[in-house]
């Protein structure tokens, strides 16, 4: 336990030490996990929690380190492995523990996580877990559910104004993530809502800083460039209409069968 | 053997209750309410003897008929009942009949008097499983219906479950299914629920490994409640895709299981399925009773079904028994229905504490952009032409800017059939072509032809043959066409066809 604790407090010390000094913390965080290990590590029910909440509270504290520095390492898998072990302490040892001050931070960034990689249905199962009354008032968790009804209903252009407006710096690994997403979204809105496009307009639209890059967007999606307009012509108008005989077919035997089956 | 059994049995029984009448009858001077007693007595006995015979020739049909009338034994059963049944049933002095006792409050002095009578005249040597596990059933109901929050009723419950465990019988099973449900509803009545899920966990497994369909839907069903309550949702479903609920369970077992996995698909945006899934449990539910149920599954398919982007039908808010609490829910389908966004979220902010108290308010939240696509659709049918500023400002979206990033979604996602111009800031919408050539009639005439064949293919699977009359049945259609093939060849010709 002594142990455990020195490790900590040194963890912590290097921890608030600016610029990070990632690989030491990596090496201290291994460390204090084997230490923690034989302390009270995820303790089950059976074990008795309450005599040591003290132990809790240093493995809560290292994960939430990990958590963060893995950010910064831009590793998120890492993330995801943290923040699994960490809603234990946030959810199941709520009436145990204090609250702790990152818990809301990190519950949001994890959503933010999710809704970067588009599991939108493990979104929505998260934020089930989460106290209804924060949801919209506290600023860690409304800043990713609002970007998911932007995204939703299509605002795409506040998802980019979000960017400059995120409640802590390690959101913006998961937001940069997320542009990129959009952008390919709004690719594909334009190609099914506008004929044609001014160069710039373009631009504007999917936030591309000059009109070379733009350019460049535009041949990397094959989208053809007459003057200063790209032009779009969707491909079913295109297409001549023809009947879906295999379709009716299938369909149609379907039916002969299930009334033979009933006949 | 085993029917005259029975009979020796059942003529053994009613001589004794006949015998309890006249002793009933020789007192003239008890009270009325104890006369209604000693009738509650007499009918618990009959419930005990349906269980002895039941488990005398294995046939479950007797435990059945007792568990159904559970309901209104239950609303019978009183303390002196309780120490009148107990002192009489078991052996005397037993340590089972000991702890019930402990469990119940202490007798009046003159219904003391009137148990010890009962306990004088005779003494069984032993009792069966059942018929114990049914008394201590009956002690735990009467403590949960006295108070809610007795301190007995906790160990009243987890001695019971001890007790079941220990037994590996199948006359046992569907008694156990009832005793672990309300086992279960102590443990919430305390706000434990989450102490019981290793023990839930343990039991369905050793169901599940006995075979035992009645445990299992009930465990099930328990465990799925359990993680609900917590808003689990992600247990919860690995529950349902790794554990499978028993086919033949009981409907009112299968209607709850289909409400929670509806929720649950509701949780992770598979609205078509759990819609499938609430429409079914409402259906399976009981006809007249289960109004609450009822109710709670009609909110979360009202939600649903508006989250598909259909619009539920109006008939569903005339019941009876739906108007009152599906009021906050018809407006919000009104408001869905106009596209209205600053009504909408005018119906959140009132009606927030009764969604939440619903547990509907993050799926109302999803709603949204659902308001938005309608809203756009109405303007896409009313106008040929409009500037997107104007747009904006009718559905209260903003600026144009951001309008016209949501009609391309619109758009995209084939909502409405429309074009934008940029230069000029506006949307076209385009003709609305005829749905006849196109393929919509098409599917959805398939859609209820697969509904309807599926309706069938239930039907047949839920018709139950008696397994022996239906083989004879065969075995005489053999016969008899046999005899039809002899016929024919030597009459060779007419009539037959």
């Amino acid at each position: 336990m002594d142990k455990s604790k020195s490790i900590c407090e040194k963890l912590r010390k290097t921890w608030n030490r600016s610029p990070h000094n990632l690989p030491l913390i990596d090496q201290l965080l291994d460390e204090l996990k084997v230490s923690l290990l034989e302390v009270s590590f995820l303790p089950t029910e059976t074990q008795g929690v309450g005599s040591e909440p003290q132990g809790l509270l240093l493995a809560r504290e290292m994960l939430e380190i990990g958590a963060m520095a893995s950010i910064e390492k831009r590793d998120i898998s890492g993330f995801e492995h943290y923040m699994a072990q960490l809603k234990h302490y946030y959810l199941d040892y709520k009436s145990l523990l204090e609250p702790s001050p990152y818990a809301n931070q990190l519950m949001g960034l994890n959503l933010l996580s999710l809704l970067a990689r588009n599991k939108l249905s493990d979104f929505h199962t998260e934020i089930e877990l989460l106290p209804p009354e924060q949801l919209l008032t506290d600023v860690y968790l409304c800043h990713p559910i609002h970007l998911e009804q932007f995204l939703m209903e299509g605002s795409y252009n506040k998802v980019f104004l979000s960017r400059d407006n995120v409640p802590a710096p390690y959101y913006r690994l998961f937001v940069d993530i997320l542009l990129e997403t959009v952008r390919e979204e709004i690719v594909s809105c334009i190609l099914h809502s506008y004929s044609t496009l001014s160069l710039s307009e373009a631009r504007k639209m999917l936030y591309v800083s000059d009109d070379e890059d733009m350019r460049e967007f535009g041949e990397k999606h094959g989208w053809v460039l007459e003057g200063n307009y790209f032009s779009f012509i969707s491909k079913e108008e295109k297409q001549g209409q023809s009947v879906p005989a295999m379709e009716i077919l299938s369909k149609c035997f379907e039916y002969a069968r299930d009334l033979e089956a009933i006949v | 053997m085993s029917s005259e059994q029975s009979t020796e049995v059942s003529v053994a029984s009613e001589g004794s209750k006949t015998e309890e009448m006249q002793v009933d009858r020789d007192q003239p001077e008890t009270p009325a309410p104890l006369d209604k007693d000693s009738i509650t007595v007499g009918d618990i006995r009959d419930q005990i003897r349906l269980l002895e015979r039941s488990v005398q020739l294995q046939e479950n049909r007797f435990i059945f008929r007792v568990l159904r009338a559970l309901n209104s034994t239950r609303k019978r059963i009183n303390c002196a009942v309780l120490h009148k049944l107990i002192s009489s049933t078991y052996p005397t002095d037993s340590p089972l009949q000991k702890e019930l006792l402990s469990y119940l409050p202490e007798l009046m002095s003159s219904d003391i008097s009137n148990a010890q009578q009962e306990v004088g005249k005779k003494a069984p040597v032993t009792i069966l499983p059942e018929v114990d596990a049914y008394l201590h059933l009956l002690v735990l109901l009467f403590l949960l219906d006295t108070n809610t929050s007795d301190p007995h009723s906790k160990p009243c419950a987890d001695s019971l479950s001890m007790k079941l465990g220990a037994h590996n019988r199948r006359s046992l099973d569907m008694l156990a299914s009832k005793c672990y449900f309300y086992h279960a509803r102590v443990y919430e009545l305390e706000g434990n629920l989450h102490k019981l899920r290793g023990f839930l966990h343990g039991r369905l497994r050793t169901c599940t490994l006995r075979r035992d369909e009645y445990g299992q839907a009930v465990l099930m069903n328990l465990l799925l409640r359990n993680y609900i309550h917590y808003n689990l949702f992600d247990q919860a479903s690995k529950l349902v895709s790794k554990a499978s609920f028993p086919e033949h369970a009981s409907n009112n077992e299968t209607a709850r299981y289909l409400f929670y996995v509806g929720r649950i698909k509701a949780t992770q945006l598979e609205y078509a399925e759990a819609h499938r899934c609430l429409l079914q449990a409402m259906r399976k539910a009981p006809q007249n009773t289960a109004i609450g149920f009822k109710q709670t599954a009609s909110k979360f398919a009202v939600v649903v079904q508006l989250l598909i982007g259909e619009i539920p039908d109006r008939n569903i808010f005339y019941d009876k028994h739906l108007v009152r609490p599906l009021a906050p829910y018809f407006q919000l389908v009104q408001n869905v229905r106009t596209g209205d966004l600053n009504k909408f979220s005018q119906l959140l902010e009132v009606s927030k504490g009764k969604f939440l108290e619903d547990r509907t308010y993050t799926l109302i939240m999803r709603l949204r952009h659902n308001v938005i696509k309608t809203g756009i659709k109405m303007i896409s049918m009313s106008y040929s032409r409009i500037s997107l500023e104007e747009l904006g400002s009718k559905l209260g979206l903003g600026s144009a800017e951001n309008a016209e990033f949501i009609v391309a979604k619109a758009i995209r996602d084939k909502v409405i059939d429309a074009s934008i111009d940029h230069e000029q800031g506006f949307m076209r919408s385009r003709e609305v072509r005829d749905i006849y050539i196109t393929s919509e009639p098409q599917t959805a005439f398939h859609q209820r032809i697969c509904f309807c064949l599926e309706v069938r293919n239930e039907a047949v699977k839920a018709m139950r043959f008696p397994p022996k009359a239906y083989k004879q049945g065969e075995k005489e259609a053999r016969d008899f066409s046999d005899h039809i093939d002899l016929v024919e060849l030597v009459e060779d010709d007419d009539d037959f066809s």
